[in-house]
Protein backbone atom coordinates (compact mmCIF):
# COMPACT_ATOMS: atom_id res chain seq x y z
CA UNK A 1 0.00 0.00 0.00
CA UNK A 2 1.82 3.37 -0.94
CA UNK A 3 -1.00 5.19 0.43
CA UNK A 4 0.32 8.04 2.89
CA UNK A 5 -2.12 9.59 5.94
CA UNK A 6 -2.20 12.65 3.29
CA UNK A 7 -3.20 10.89 0.89
CA UNK A 8 -5.67 8.65 2.96
CA UNK A 9 -7.47 12.18 4.02
CA UNK A 10 -7.85 13.89 0.83
CA UNK A 11 -9.80 10.75 -1.02
CA UNK A 12 -11.62 10.16 2.28
CA UNK A 13 -12.63 14.07 2.47
CA UNK A 14 -13.31 13.95 -1.26
CA UNK A 15 -16.08 11.09 -1.33
CA UNK A 16 -17.69 12.10 2.17
CA UNK A 17 -18.90 14.99 0.17
CA UNK A 18 -20.01 13.01 -3.06
CA UNK A 19 -21.76 9.93 -0.56
CA UNK A 20 -23.51 11.99 1.62
CA UNK A 21 -24.83 14.67 -0.32
CA UNK A 22 -24.97 14.14 -4.23
CA UNK A 23 -22.55 15.82 -6.95
CA UNK A 24 -25.24 18.93 -6.24
CA UNK A 25 -24.19 19.83 -2.82
CA UNK A 26 -20.60 18.77 -3.41
CA UNK A 27 -20.58 21.86 -6.20
CA UNK A 28 -22.46 24.11 -4.20
CA UNK A 29 -19.82 23.57 -1.30
CA UNK A 30 -17.35 24.37 -4.08
CA UNK A 31 -18.64 27.50 -5.60
CA UNK A 32 -21.67 28.35 -3.33
CA UNK A 33 -24.84 30.24 -5.14
CA UNK A 34 -23.62 29.32 -8.65
CA UNK A 35 -26.11 26.07 -8.90
CA UNK A 36 -29.29 28.50 -7.43
CA UNK A 37 -28.48 31.29 -9.56
CA UNK A 38 -27.99 29.20 -12.29
CA UNK A 39 -31.37 27.27 -11.97
CA UNK A 40 -33.84 30.08 -11.81
CA UNK A 41 -32.23 32.53 -14.44
CA UNK A 42 -33.67 35.48 -13.65
CA UNK A 43 -34.76 38.03 -16.44
CA UNK A 44 -32.36 41.13 -16.67
CA UNK A 45 -33.98 44.43 -15.36
CA UNK A 46 -34.96 47.23 -17.49
CA UNK A 47 -32.18 50.14 -16.24
CA UNK A 48 -32.19 53.85 -17.43
CA UNK A 49 -30.93 56.98 -16.09
CA UNK A 50 -33.85 58.99 -16.07
CA UNK A 51 -37.51 57.44 -17.34
CA UNK A 52 -40.01 59.34 -19.17
CA UNK A 53 -42.80 58.86 -21.49
CA UNK A 54 -44.42 60.12 -24.78
CA UNK A 55 -48.12 60.44 -25.48
CA UNK A 56 -48.57 60.74 -28.95
CA UNK A 57 -52.15 61.79 -29.28
CA UNK A 58 -52.34 61.01 -32.58
CA UNK A 59 -52.59 57.49 -32.14
CA UNK A 60 -54.48 57.17 -29.35
CA UNK A 61 -58.06 56.53 -29.79
CA UNK A 62 -60.54 56.84 -27.14
CA UNK A 63 -60.59 52.58 -27.01
CA UNK A 64 -56.95 52.07 -26.94
CA UNK A 65 -56.95 54.66 -23.71
CA UNK A 66 -59.50 52.45 -21.99
CA UNK A 67 -57.81 49.58 -22.47
CA UNK A 68 -54.70 50.87 -21.28
CA UNK A 69 -56.56 51.95 -17.89
CA UNK A 70 -58.38 48.49 -17.58
CA UNK A 71 -54.72 47.09 -18.03
CA UNK A 72 -52.74 48.91 -15.13
CA UNK A 73 -55.74 48.96 -12.74
CA UNK A 74 -56.18 45.26 -13.17
CA UNK A 75 -52.43 44.86 -12.91
CA UNK A 76 -52.00 47.13 -9.67
CA UNK A 77 -55.31 46.12 -8.01
CA UNK A 78 -56.96 49.05 -8.27
CA UNK A 79 -60.63 48.80 -6.89
CA UNK A 80 -63.70 50.74 -9.34
CA UNK A 81 -66.08 51.46 -6.99
CA UNK A 82 -69.20 51.46 -9.58
CA UNK A 83 -68.64 47.38 -9.68
CA UNK A 84 -68.34 46.53 -6.45
CA UNK A 85 -68.12 42.08 -5.73
CA UNK A 86 -70.86 41.88 -3.44
CA UNK A 87 -74.43 44.01 -4.41
CA UNK A 88 -74.43 44.56 -0.82
CA UNK A 89 -71.39 47.52 -0.91
CA UNK A 90 -73.36 49.48 -2.79
CA UNK A 91 -71.79 52.69 -3.12
CA UNK A 92 -74.14 56.01 -4.60
CA UNK A 93 -72.42 57.88 -7.51
CA UNK A 94 -71.19 61.43 -5.40
CA UNK A 95 -69.44 58.68 -3.32
CA UNK A 96 -68.07 56.50 -6.17
CA UNK A 97 -66.78 60.25 -7.30
CA UNK A 98 -65.35 61.17 -4.06
CA UNK A 99 -63.75 57.72 -3.33
CA UNK A 100 -62.26 57.01 -6.63
CA UNK A 101 -59.09 55.66 -7.14
CA UNK A 102 -57.09 56.24 -10.18
CA UNK A 103 -53.62 55.76 -11.63
CA UNK A 104 -54.39 56.28 -15.01
CA UNK A 105 -57.36 57.97 -16.32
CA UNK A 106 -58.40 60.59 -19.52
CA UNK A 107 -59.55 64.31 -19.21
CA UNK A 108 -60.05 66.76 -21.64
CA UNK A 109 -57.90 69.37 -23.12
CA UNK A 110 -59.12 72.36 -21.17
CA UNK A 111 -58.65 70.43 -17.93
CA UNK A 112 -55.58 68.78 -18.92
CA UNK A 113 -53.56 71.75 -19.88
CA UNK A 114 -54.88 74.96 -17.55
CA UNK A 115 -53.01 77.72 -19.08
CA UNK A 116 -52.68 76.40 -22.44
CA UNK A 117 -56.12 76.72 -22.96
CA UNK A 118 -57.57 79.31 -25.75
CA UNK A 119 -61.11 80.25 -26.61
CA UNK A 120 -60.95 79.46 -30.54
CA UNK A 121 -59.15 75.71 -30.36
CA UNK A 122 -59.18 73.56 -33.32
CA UNK A 123 -62.25 71.31 -33.12
CA UNK A 124 -60.32 68.30 -32.61
CA UNK A 125 -58.13 68.96 -29.74
CA UNK A 126 -61.39 70.13 -27.83
CA UNK A 127 -62.81 66.74 -28.21
CA UNK A 128 -59.80 65.14 -27.48
CA UNK A 129 -59.72 62.75 -23.85
CA UNK A 130 -55.97 62.86 -22.96
CA UNK A 131 -54.51 60.57 -21.07
CA UNK A 132 -53.56 61.40 -17.68
CA UNK A 133 -51.07 59.70 -15.29
CA UNK A 134 -48.82 60.84 -12.64
CA UNK A 135 -45.75 62.83 -14.65
CA UNK A 136 -43.01 61.50 -12.25
CA UNK A 137 -41.63 65.06 -12.51
CA UNK A 138 -37.90 65.59 -11.79
CA UNK A 139 -38.73 68.27 -9.00
CA UNK A 140 -41.70 66.53 -7.14
CA UNK A 141 -43.52 68.91 -4.93
CA UNK A 142 -45.13 65.32 -3.50
CA UNK A 143 -41.57 64.24 -2.46
CA UNK A 144 -41.02 67.43 -0.83
CA UNK A 145 -44.10 67.64 1.47
CA UNK A 146 -44.38 64.11 2.74
CA UNK A 147 -43.29 64.17 6.39
CA UNK A 148 -42.30 60.26 6.45
CA UNK A 149 -40.42 60.26 3.19
CA UNK A 150 -42.87 57.54 1.96
CA UNK A 151 -42.70 59.18 -1.51
CA UNK A 152 -39.45 59.43 -3.13
CA UNK A 153 -37.41 59.70 -6.12
CA UNK A 154 -35.72 56.76 -7.44
CA UNK A 155 -32.11 57.66 -9.02
CA UNK A 156 -33.53 56.11 -12.16
CA UNK A 157 -36.34 59.49 -11.78
CA UNK A 158 -39.42 57.48 -10.59
CA UNK A 159 -41.27 58.86 -8.39
CA UNK A 160 -42.05 55.86 -5.76
CA UNK A 161 -44.45 55.15 -3.13
CA UNK A 162 -43.22 53.13 -0.24
CA UNK A 163 -46.82 52.24 1.27
CA UNK A 164 -45.63 50.73 4.36
CA UNK A 165 -44.45 54.49 5.32
CA UNK A 166 -47.27 56.29 4.54
CA UNK A 167 -49.26 57.49 7.21
CA UNK A 168 -52.09 58.82 4.93
CA UNK A 169 -51.90 62.66 5.86
CA UNK A 170 -52.53 63.35 2.21
CA UNK A 171 -50.08 66.43 2.06
CA UNK A 172 -48.40 64.82 -1.32
CA UNK A 173 -52.15 65.13 -2.58
CA UNK A 174 -52.63 69.10 -1.94
CA UNK A 175 -48.77 69.62 -3.15
CA UNK A 176 -49.48 67.31 -6.57
CA UNK A 177 -50.56 70.25 -9.36
CA UNK A 178 -51.70 67.23 -11.46
CA UNK A 179 -54.18 65.39 -9.44
CA UNK A 180 -52.28 61.71 -10.09
CA UNK A 181 -52.34 60.84 -6.42
CA UNK A 182 -55.59 58.89 -4.52
CA UNK A 183 -56.47 58.79 -1.19
CA UNK A 184 -57.91 55.07 0.19
CA UNK A 185 -61.27 56.22 1.95
CA UNK A 186 -61.99 52.69 2.67
CA UNK A 187 -61.27 49.13 1.95
CA UNK A 188 -60.91 48.36 -1.04
CA UNK A 189 -61.18 44.92 -1.33
CA UNK A 190 -64.57 44.52 -1.94
CA UNK A 191 -64.44 46.43 -5.36
CA UNK A 192 -61.73 44.27 -6.73
CA UNK A 193 -63.20 41.90 -9.17
CA UNK A 194 -60.36 39.44 -9.18
CA UNK A 195 -56.90 40.36 -7.44
CA UNK A 196 -53.73 40.32 -9.20
CA UNK A 197 -51.42 38.59 -7.28
CA UNK A 198 -48.53 39.79 -8.44
CA UNK A 199 -49.07 42.87 -6.94
CA UNK A 200 -50.69 43.97 -2.95
CA UNK A 201 -53.44 45.48 -2.27
CA UNK A 202 -54.14 48.80 0.07
CA UNK A 203 -55.19 49.37 3.13
CA UNK A 204 -57.58 52.02 4.23
CA UNK A 205 -55.56 55.31 4.83
CA UNK A 206 -53.16 55.04 2.36
CA UNK A 207 -52.02 57.36 -0.82
CA UNK A 208 -51.16 55.83 -3.92
CA UNK A 209 -50.49 56.40 -7.37
CA UNK A 210 -48.77 55.33 -10.50
CA UNK A 211 -45.06 54.29 -10.59
CA UNK A 212 -43.93 53.90 -13.84
CA UNK A 213 -44.89 49.74 -13.04
CA UNK A 214 -41.54 49.50 -11.14
CA UNK A 215 -41.95 46.27 -10.68
CA UNK A 216 -42.60 45.17 -14.57
CA UNK A 217 -39.08 47.17 -15.15
CA UNK A 218 -37.64 45.14 -12.51
CA UNK A 219 -38.72 42.02 -14.68
CA UNK A 220 -37.47 43.42 -17.97
CA UNK A 221 -41.09 44.47 -19.36
CA UNK A 222 -42.34 47.97 -20.37
CA UNK A 223 -44.79 49.54 -18.35
CA UNK A 224 -48.30 47.82 -18.87
CA UNK A 225 -49.77 50.47 -20.83
CA UNK A 226 -46.90 51.28 -22.94
CA UNK A 227 -47.25 47.32 -24.15
CA UNK A 228 -51.47 47.80 -24.18
CA UNK A 229 -50.90 51.34 -26.58
CA UNK A 230 -49.42 49.58 -29.45
CA UNK A 231 -46.81 52.54 -29.84
CA UNK A 232 -49.20 55.55 -28.81
CA UNK A 233 -47.23 55.56 -25.92
CA UNK A 234 -43.64 55.29 -25.86
CA UNK A 235 -41.38 54.79 -23.11
CA UNK A 236 -37.61 55.32 -22.40
CA UNK A 237 -34.62 56.72 -20.73
CA UNK A 238 -34.70 60.22 -21.45
CA UNK A 239 -30.13 60.10 -20.60
CA UNK A 240 -30.06 57.59 -23.55
CA UNK A 241 -30.09 59.81 -26.76
CA UNK A 242 -30.63 56.52 -28.62
CA UNK A 243 -33.88 55.87 -27.14
CA UNK A 244 -37.03 55.71 -28.23
CA UNK A 245 -38.43 58.85 -26.51
CA UNK A 246 -35.50 60.77 -27.50
CA UNK A 247 -36.06 59.84 -31.09
CA UNK A 248 -40.07 60.71 -30.95
CA UNK A 249 -38.96 63.46 -29.36
CA UNK A 250 -36.61 65.03 -31.62
CA UNK A 251 -39.19 64.58 -34.63
CA UNK A 252 -41.90 66.04 -32.87
CA UNK A 253 -43.10 69.00 -30.96
CA UNK A 254 -44.29 68.49 -27.65
CA UNK A 255 -46.13 69.81 -24.87
CA UNK A 256 -45.90 69.26 -20.79
CA UNK A 257 -48.67 69.86 -18.49
CA UNK A 258 -48.36 72.92 -16.21
CA UNK A 259 -45.09 73.25 -16.95
CA UNK A 260 -44.91 76.79 -15.90
CA UNK A 261 -45.14 75.37 -12.02
CA UNK A 262 -41.27 74.08 -12.27
CA UNK A 263 -42.58 70.64 -11.45
CA UNK A 264 -40.59 69.75 -14.84
CA UNK A 265 -43.15 67.03 -15.35
CA UNK A 266 -41.50 63.81 -17.55
CA UNK A 267 -44.65 62.90 -19.49
CA UNK A 268 -44.66 64.64 -22.46
CA UNK A 269 -47.73 64.73 -25.16
CA UNK A 270 -47.73 65.44 -29.14
CA UNK A 271 -50.94 66.78 -30.07
CA UNK B 1 -38.82 39.57 11.07
CA UNK B 2 -36.02 41.33 10.77
CA UNK B 3 -35.62 39.23 7.32
CA UNK B 4 -38.71 40.89 6.24
CA UNK B 5 -37.86 43.97 7.09
CA UNK B 6 -34.34 44.31 5.38
CA UNK B 7 -36.12 42.69 2.57
CA UNK B 8 -38.92 45.48 2.31
CA UNK B 9 -36.83 48.43 2.61
CA UNK B 10 -34.21 46.80 0.04
CA UNK B 11 -37.11 46.17 -2.49
CA UNK B 12 -39.03 49.64 -2.33
CA UNK B 13 -36.02 52.03 -1.41
CA UNK B 14 -33.36 50.76 -3.90
CA UNK B 15 -35.46 48.49 -6.40
CA UNK B 16 -33.06 45.37 -6.11
CA UNK B 17 -35.37 42.39 -6.22
CA UNK B 18 -32.80 39.80 -5.76
CA UNK B 19 -31.12 38.66 -2.33
CA UNK B 20 -28.25 36.80 -1.69
CA UNK B 21 -28.20 34.71 1.49
CA UNK B 22 -24.63 34.05 3.48
CA UNK B 23 -24.54 31.06 1.52
CA UNK B 24 -24.48 32.40 -1.21
CA UNK B 25 -28.21 31.20 -2.74
CA UNK B 26 -29.71 33.87 -4.25
CA UNK B 27 -33.48 34.59 -3.76
CA UNK B 28 -36.02 36.79 -5.35
CA UNK B 29 -37.58 38.93 -2.50
CA UNK B 30 -41.69 38.72 -2.37
CA UNK B 31 -43.96 37.58 0.42
CA UNK B 32 -46.63 36.50 -1.28
CA UNK B 33 -44.05 34.15 -4.40
CA UNK B 34 -41.13 33.49 -2.25
CA UNK B 35 -41.98 33.25 1.26
CA UNK B 36 -44.96 31.38 0.96
CA UNK B 37 -43.73 29.56 -1.81
CA UNK B 38 -42.30 27.10 0.80
CA UNK B 39 -44.07 28.29 4.25
CA UNK B 40 -47.30 28.03 2.46
CA UNK B 41 -49.47 27.44 5.26
CA UNK B 42 -49.46 31.28 6.40
CA UNK B 43 -51.43 30.07 9.61
CA UNK B 44 -48.41 27.81 11.21
CA UNK B 45 -46.24 29.60 9.84
CA UNK B 46 -47.12 33.43 10.77
CA UNK B 47 -50.21 33.67 12.53
CA UNK B 48 -49.33 30.89 15.35
CA UNK B 49 -46.27 32.99 16.69
CA UNK B 50 -48.42 36.21 16.36
CA UNK B 51 -51.56 34.97 18.29
CA UNK B 52 -49.00 33.51 20.99
CA UNK B 53 -47.17 36.80 20.84
CA UNK B 54 -50.67 39.11 20.46
CA UNK B 55 -49.42 40.79 17.92
CA UNK B 56 -51.41 41.82 14.93
CA UNK B 57 -48.84 43.01 12.34
CA UNK B 58 -50.91 44.51 9.21
CA UNK B 59 -48.77 42.71 6.15
CA UNK B 60 -52.04 40.75 4.97
CA UNK B 61 -54.15 44.05 4.98
CA UNK B 62 -52.32 44.26 1.65
CA UNK B 63 -50.61 41.48 0.83
CA UNK B 64 -52.10 38.58 -0.91
CA UNK B 65 -52.05 35.49 0.73
CA UNK B 66 -51.85 32.86 -1.88
CA UNK B 67 -55.05 31.21 -3.02
CA UNK B 68 -54.84 27.41 -0.88
CA UNK B 69 -55.44 24.63 -3.51
CA UNK B 70 -57.92 21.61 -2.86
CA UNK B 71 -54.86 19.56 -1.40
CA UNK B 72 -53.49 21.98 1.01
CA UNK B 73 -56.50 22.24 2.61
CA UNK B 74 -56.56 18.56 3.42
CA UNK B 75 -53.39 18.88 5.25
CA UNK B 76 -55.12 20.97 8.15
CA UNK B 77 -54.93 24.60 6.38
CA UNK B 78 -58.14 25.43 7.67
CA UNK B 79 -59.91 28.84 5.55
Amino acid sequence: MGMDRREFIRIAGLSTLFGLGGAKAAWELLRPGQVEAAMQAMPKPLTAKRWAMVVDMRKLDDATAQRCIEVCHRIHNVPDFAHPVKPKDKVSPEEQIRWQIKWIWTDPFHNAFPGAHQEFISERVHHLNFLLLCNHCNNPPCVRVCPTQATFQRADGVVMMDMHRCIGCRYCMAGCPFSARSFNWRDPRPYIKQTYPDYPTREPGMVEKCDFCAKLLAKGQLPACVVESKGALIFGDLADEKSPVRETLKANFTIRRKPYLGTNPQVYYIV
Amino acid sequence: MQLLIDWRDQVVRTGDRVWTSPSGKKYYISLSNTCLECHSNKKEFCDQCHNYMAVTPNCWGCHLDKPVSAGKVAQGEVK
